[in-house]
């Protein structure tokens, strides 16, 4: 465990890039919504959502993409093992996700307490991504965000892996499945039934839920990739 | 128990043997030289026994044990190599900073000294570094991390010839004070010959030699003087290069010479003196291609 952790600190010893850039990102997205919806002072109510929260998640790909790219080569020449630095690396993970879980739970919280910044801003609260209960509320922020490191992550190691071809049959193999998939859904017409399944889903299972799921799967996926990747 | 043992190690990539029926150990606390020409294998083996890349076929032992994805074991081996890459936003700093968690046997105040030594700039980016200073932190990381096993592969491209004496002295001197197991694999074979104990020599992927320095240096000799004598001299030994110009023959054997064959020479008018370590290697690894 002193080993993860002495690992972990391979994602944070540059914690400005960790962690500065991905909240400096996010509030200027806010500031640039805030004064958007300052100057459309006769927006009318309700219309006041934005979809600039979705900055984090992209900047926080982009880190889980550099530390395959980039840290995992480097700690591989410092003596580190494949399954040491990927464990460090989930833990850095779900730690993160966790704390800015709680941190964007705190934001939604004043932006409730000051009436969306003052102007009625949805920044935070975002409709449908609004919950009433604040655990949950936490968990909705976290499972996205780890649904998008795992997978980003799973497929920077693929990259590493395989080289850009491994990546590219990657892409190709996926859209072949899907389009197919999509052909005999069409073909079938199962489209009702899966809009009627989707709809009748549980908001917290679409939010949370599936996401955390396909987030563990590739979790483990990144695992078997890894152990055999050489950087 | 020896700090790396190899039997038979073979490793291809496709259809290229880079590595063919290697056999070999390395000892505690010896500073040996992995030479041979480019292509030659020294990288795959040393990232073999580093747990960088996956064996074909053979034996290999680090510490007792498989190295690879074997944290115990590469926890006490460091390796340092030029195309070691260093991730984006990390400075000088960092690095030191997680070299000193990730090696148990870290000596910052070392480290710092040798920052120093080498006027590397703790602040700044490691990528905007040149190649020199680049090689210089990977030097200092090497160093300071006092494994019980270190690996250098080529680690001073870049450094000027006052950078490179530094590091041979900061070595030496390391050395001697905490004695370990350091292996160089450099092209720069005379630089290195003083420091060089044991010499190990790879071409084309097989183990060409594998002999103590000392050794090898009374070995392979320079025989000059008149055609017919030097080649007299030379019939029962391996000639494993031969000049002439006019009357005047150099040949250069390789086999034992005591003192009665080194007296038998002089009077026969032959001037016999040992090839650097550096024409050794050379000789030997062309004469091995001439012989296919």
């Amino acid at each position: 465990m002193n080993r993860i952790l002495a690992v972990a600190r391979l994602h944070t010893v540059v914690w400005w890039n960790q962690f500065i850039w991905p909240w400096l990102i996010l509030f200027i997205s806010l500031s640039a919504n805030y004064l958007i919806f300052l100057s459309i002072d006769e927006a009318a109510p309700g219309k006041t959502s934005t979809g600039g929260l979705s900055s984090i998640y992209i900047v926080s790909a982009i880190a889980a993409a550099i530390a395959i790219s980039q840290i995992f080569p480097f700690a591989l020449g410092m003596g580190v093992t494949r399954r040491t630095f990927y464990l460090a690396t989930a833990l850095v993970n779900v730690t993160q996700a966790l704390l800015y879980g709680v941190l964007l739970y705190i934001l939604n919280l004043i932006e409730g307490g000051t009436d969306g910044f003052g102007i009625g801003l949805h920044f935070f609260r975002v409709p449908y991504v609004d919950v009433s209960n604040g655990l949950l509320q936490i968990a909705v922020y976290a499972a996205p965000l780890l649904f998008i490191n795992f997978v980003t992550m799973f497929v920077a190691i693929l990259f590493v892996r395989f080289g850009t071809n491994g990546l590219f049959a990657t892409v190709a193999a996926t859209i072949l499945i899907f389009g197919l998939l999509a052909a005999l859904i069409s073909w079938q017409n199962w489209w009702g039934d899966i809009w009627h399944w989707l709809s009748t889903q549980h908001q917290i299972s679409l939010l949370v839920g599936w996401p955390a799921l396909v987030a563990a799967v590739a979790a483990l996926g990144g695992m078997a990739a890894i152990r055999r990747t050489n950087a | 128990m020896s700090v790396v043992a190899a039997a038979g190690l073979t490793k291809r990539f496709g259809d290229v043997t880079a590595l063919d029926d290697v056999s070999f150990s390395l000892e505690e606390n010896a500073i040996y030289g992995l030479l041979g020409r480019n292509g030659a294998g020294k990288t795959t083996l040393m990232q073999l026994i580093t747990g960088q890349n996956t064996v074909t076929s053979g034996e290999l032992r680090l510490f007792g044990e498989h190295p690879f994805e074997n944290e115990q074991a590469l926890m006490r081996v460091v390796f340092i190599k030029e195309s070691q890459k260093y991730p984006s936003g990390y400075k000088v700093k960092h690095v030191l900073t997680m070299a000193g968690r990730l090696f148990p046997n870290w000596d910052e105040e070392f480290a710092q000294s040798l920052v120093d030594d080498f006027n590397l700039p703790r602040n700044r980016d490691v990528r905007k570094l040149s190649r020199g200073m680049t090689s210089a932190l990977g030097v200092t990381v090497g160093l300071a991390a006092r494994a019980e096993l270190t690996f250098f592969d080529e680690p001073y491209l870049g450094l000027d010839a006052v950078a490179r004496q530094l590091f041979y002295d900061r070595l030496l001197a390391d050395y001697a004070a905490h004695p370990r197991t350091v292996v160089l694999s450099t092209h720069l074979i005379d630089e290195v010959a003083d420091l060089i104990e044991h010499v190990l020599l790879l071409d084309k992927g097989k183990l060409l030699l594998d002999a103590p320095s000392e050794e090898l240096r009374g070995e392979v000799m320079d025989a000059t003087g008149p055609a017919a004598v030097v080649d007299e001299f030379a019939a029962s030994r391996l000639v494993l290069h031969r000049e002439q110009l006019g009357g005047t023959v150099r040949v250069t054997l390789r086999g034992s010479f005591d003192n009665a064959e080194r007296l038998k020479a002089k009077k026969l008018g032959i001037d016999l003196e040992p090839v650097s370590l550096q024409q050794a290697v050379v000789r030997l690894t062309m004469e091995r291609n001439a012989v296919r």
